[in-house]
């Protein structure tokens, strides 16, 4: 009923094949483990680099145009000449329109408008200057009123810049 | 037919080598990613830079000095006219804001990991008789990875 063979088996064994198996998913585990991290990492770096874009973006824009205003109106200096802040900036620009840049933290955006100096309503940008900014602060800090020291943050990603401006009132 | 299985030995061969391969691959991330947070810290001290260069400018002439390195922290760093006190929502000097944990804790965390410091090296220069001009060279370092990377940027800002 039973036949033994003489010829050599080469074969696996199940005992082989389970070990073979259990290596293969411990190797697995753990290479799958370091790639999800590396993965959740690369999003957060993404994350990161898309708002120092957005940052980048919006300081461009606002040192442009502030660097050739004639004088900044608010925020000014405290009465005891200390630094003063507020989330947004109002100037007087090259041609004597008063603009203003603010912070909207419900959107995380800073948008522009244009104030009349005089009768009329408050043109505002249709395309904001910048987005993606949790807070930002303009502050007053020479004397003159032609220094603007700004900080903008997101997520823990700051910047800190200034601008002077280059003409006189 | 002579058919030759696959032995123990093979596999693990096999296994080694897929190990190896995938190595280089997976160590692409991680310098991909030390890539994005050095572009990250130089976007952040360039800015930091032009922020001291245009403080400079509204600065009396002759209150522009040395600041030699290492440099000054800037992280619970001593009132400067550049950094602290960084901001005020209050109506007197007592409301101002400087860069400590207890007052702006994200941004004296981001500060303090990465050990941002200036430095400023300062030279009278003429371009002709009677000028009055400094030539400022601001020099921002921070740590990254182990390494310390610097950005250099001069201005020169006239007596006027």
């Amino acid at each position: 009923m039973f036949q033994t063979s003489d010829k050599p088996r080469s074969g696996v064994t199940l005992v082989e094949l389970l070990i073979g198996t259990a290596i293969l998913a411990v190797i697995l585990g753990i290479v799958s483990r370091w790639f999800f991290m590396q993965r959740e990492y690369q999003q957060r770096l993404s994350h990161i680099s898309a708002i120092q874009e957005d940052f980048r973006r919006a300081s461009w824009n606002m040192i442009q145009e502030l660097q050739m205003a004639r004088v900044v109106i608010w925020p000014r200096i405290n009465a005891d000449k200390s630094l003063h802040s507020d989330t947004k900036v109002v100037f007087k620009d090259f041609n004597g329109q008063i603009i203003s840049y603010y912070h909207v933290p419900a959107t995380g955006e800073i948008r522009r408008c244009i104030i009349p100096n005089g009768p009329g309503g408050v043109v505002i940008n249709p395309r904001p200057v910048g987005e993606g900014i949790a807070s930002a602060s303009f502050t007053a800090s020479s004397f003159d009123n032609r220094l603007i020291s700004f900080h903008l943050s997101t997520g823990g990603v700051h910047t800190l810049d200034a601008v002077y401006l280059l003409n006189g009132d | 037919m002579n058919r030759r299985a696959v032995s123990f030995v093979e596999i693990v061969i096999a296994l080694g080598i897929l190990i190896v391969c995938m190595v280089p691959v997976l160590t692409m991330f991680g310098s991909a990613g030390r890539a994005v947070l050095k572009s990250q810290n130089l976007g952040f001290a360039i800015g930091f830079a032009h922020r001291i260069s245009q403080h400079l400018l509204s600065m009396p002439f002759d209150s522009i000095t040395e600041v030699p390195l290492p440099g000054q922290p800037v992280a619970d760093g001593p009132d400067d006219g550049f950094f602290n006190p960084v901001s005020n929502f209050g109506t007197t000097g007592t409301n101002a804001l400087r860069i400590t944990k207890a007052q702006t804790p994200d941004l004296w965390a981001f500060l303090r990991k990465y050990e941002f410091r200036y430095a400023l090296i300062v030279n009278n220069v003429n371009f002709a008789a009677g000028d009055r001009m400094k030539c400022v060279g601001i020099i921002i370092t921070w740590k990254e990875g182990g390494k310390d990377l610097l950005y250099k940027l001069y201005t020169y800002v006239p007596d006027i």
